[in-house]
């Protein structure tokens, strides 16, 4: 990841010269016309969209967004569950792993076309430029549903792992890992924890020192 | 290009000279960035990315990273920082997509741009803007970036080198192949 931090070129890049050292004549012309472009207006209310629009943590403190992401929590359906079982859709979760895309932000959204249902949410990140996706279900992972997966545990957590998706109970909840490596959701166990306020508490954290290392380049 | 965002500027000269302690020049707030600068992230954000949808994306990623990094910010070449930032999350966000699986990989460097046939008896002047954009596109991120840095905002290769973190002689070459394909394209 450390590639993308801040859209730096690969080091055997640096050696990419070639150039005339004076522009030639039809490189002017080119560079003429592309001077010629106009500045582009973003539609209206494009750049207060993109405030409006920004995450929860935005503009407030760690632990007002934590609390924002715990009543975010709540709506979605995940507050105060008890044990119930739990069917990981994995071809779901798969779906999901593929189209939401991976952000130095990453995201929180809702799975599946009802935000309100109980399906849990998903994290995605990258670890070694792999995306991984984490789906939490409240509830006690119905062994039934993997019968074909491969019984371990990582973390001190019982999990099924089936291809490259590794279903985990932890605590009360049934976390689930899309993308991850077996190395790599050991990893992400030892850092999830069962209570769900952790959980969110630990992903804001997450983001928040995401975007504290991405991209920006001191100019002093 | 260079242009330094200072509110409230100090006075220059003899009058800064014959003043008392001027006030350190004040950082923008994040809101008065995206008010001031807002269109100038947007076009840039525009000509790198080549469309609006991921344009208002890519500000947005921008904007967060300017919040963060307003904490930090000592008061200069404000515009330059900008798109800096705007052009480091670009070509961020183009990497990030080639990694996820479902991505086409579409940036071989040595793939030639299509032009389209006939071009110049479609291209009216009118349109020129819109097909100019339109093989900017096909270039690949690393060198759109530098082609659009030098020929659309007219930063010199010195301070492309500095916001991309390459050496100058790789910001010349691939601003000279970058218009090399456009050319080949435009042919």
């Amino acid at each position: 990841m450390t590639e993308s931090l801040d859209g730096g070129v690969p080091p055997d890049d640096t050696a990419d010269t070639g150039a005339p050292d004076a522009e030639e004549a039809w490189e002017l012309e080119i560079a003429a016309l592309l001077s010629g472009l106009e500045p582009v207006d973003p539609p209206t209310g494009a750049i207060a969209s993109a405030i409006d629009h920004r995450p929860l943590f935005a503009g407030r403190s760690l632990l007002g967004a934590a609390a924002a992401a715990l009543v975010l929590g709540a709506g979605l359906g995940f507050s105060g569950r008890l044990a119930t079982d739990v069917r990981p859709q994995v071809d779901d979760m798969a779906d999901a792993h593929t189209t939401v895309e991976a952000s130095f932000l990453s995201s929180v959204v809702p799975l599946g076309a009802n935000p309100g249902a109980d399906v849990g949410a998903e994290a995605v990140w990258e670890i070694d430029g792999q995306p991984v996706s984490m789906f939490r279900e409240w509830g006690a992972v119905d062994s039934t549903a993997m019968a074909d997966a491969e019984r371990l545990e990582l973390s001190g957590y019982p999990v099924w792992i089936q291809g490259d998706v590794v279903v985990a109970q932890v605590g009360d909840s049934a976390v689930t890992l899309v993308g991850a490596d077996v190395a790599s959701a050991a990893a992400i166990l030892s850092q999830t924890e069962a209570s769900e306020a952790s959980l969110w508490t630990r992903l804001l954290v997450r983001i928040d020192d995401a975007t504290a290392g991405i991209g920006f380049v001191e100019l002093d | 290009m260079a242009l330094a965002f200072v509110i409230d500027p100090a006075p220059v000269g003899d009058v800064a000279a014959a003043a008392p302690a001027a006030a350190p020049p004040r950082v923008p707030t994040w809101e008065e960035v995206a008010d001031t600068h807002g269109r100038f992230i947007y076009s840039l954000a525009y000509r790198l990315t080549g469309n609006h949808h991921d344009a208002q994306d890519l500000v947005q990623d921008v904007l967060l990273r300017v919040r963060r990094g307003l904490r930090t910010y000592k008061p200069g070449n404000f515009e330059g920082w900008l798109s800096r930032i705007t052009t480091n999350a670009f070509l961020d966000r183009t990497r990030a997509k080639k990694r996820r699986p479902t991505q086409a990989l579409p940036d071989d460097p040595d793939r030639v741009i299509e032009g389209s046939p006939g071009v110049e008896a479609e291209m009216a002047q009118r349109d020129l803007p819109d097909h100019l954009q339109q093989l900017l596109g096909q270039l690949p991120p690393d060198y759109r970036a530098p082609v659009v840095l030098k020929d659309v905002l007219g930063y010199s290769y010195e301070e492309i080198a500095a916001q991309l973190d390459i050496p100058m002689g790789t910001v010349r070459s691939r601003i000279h192949r970058g218009r090399a394909r456009l050319r080949e394209a435009l042919a």
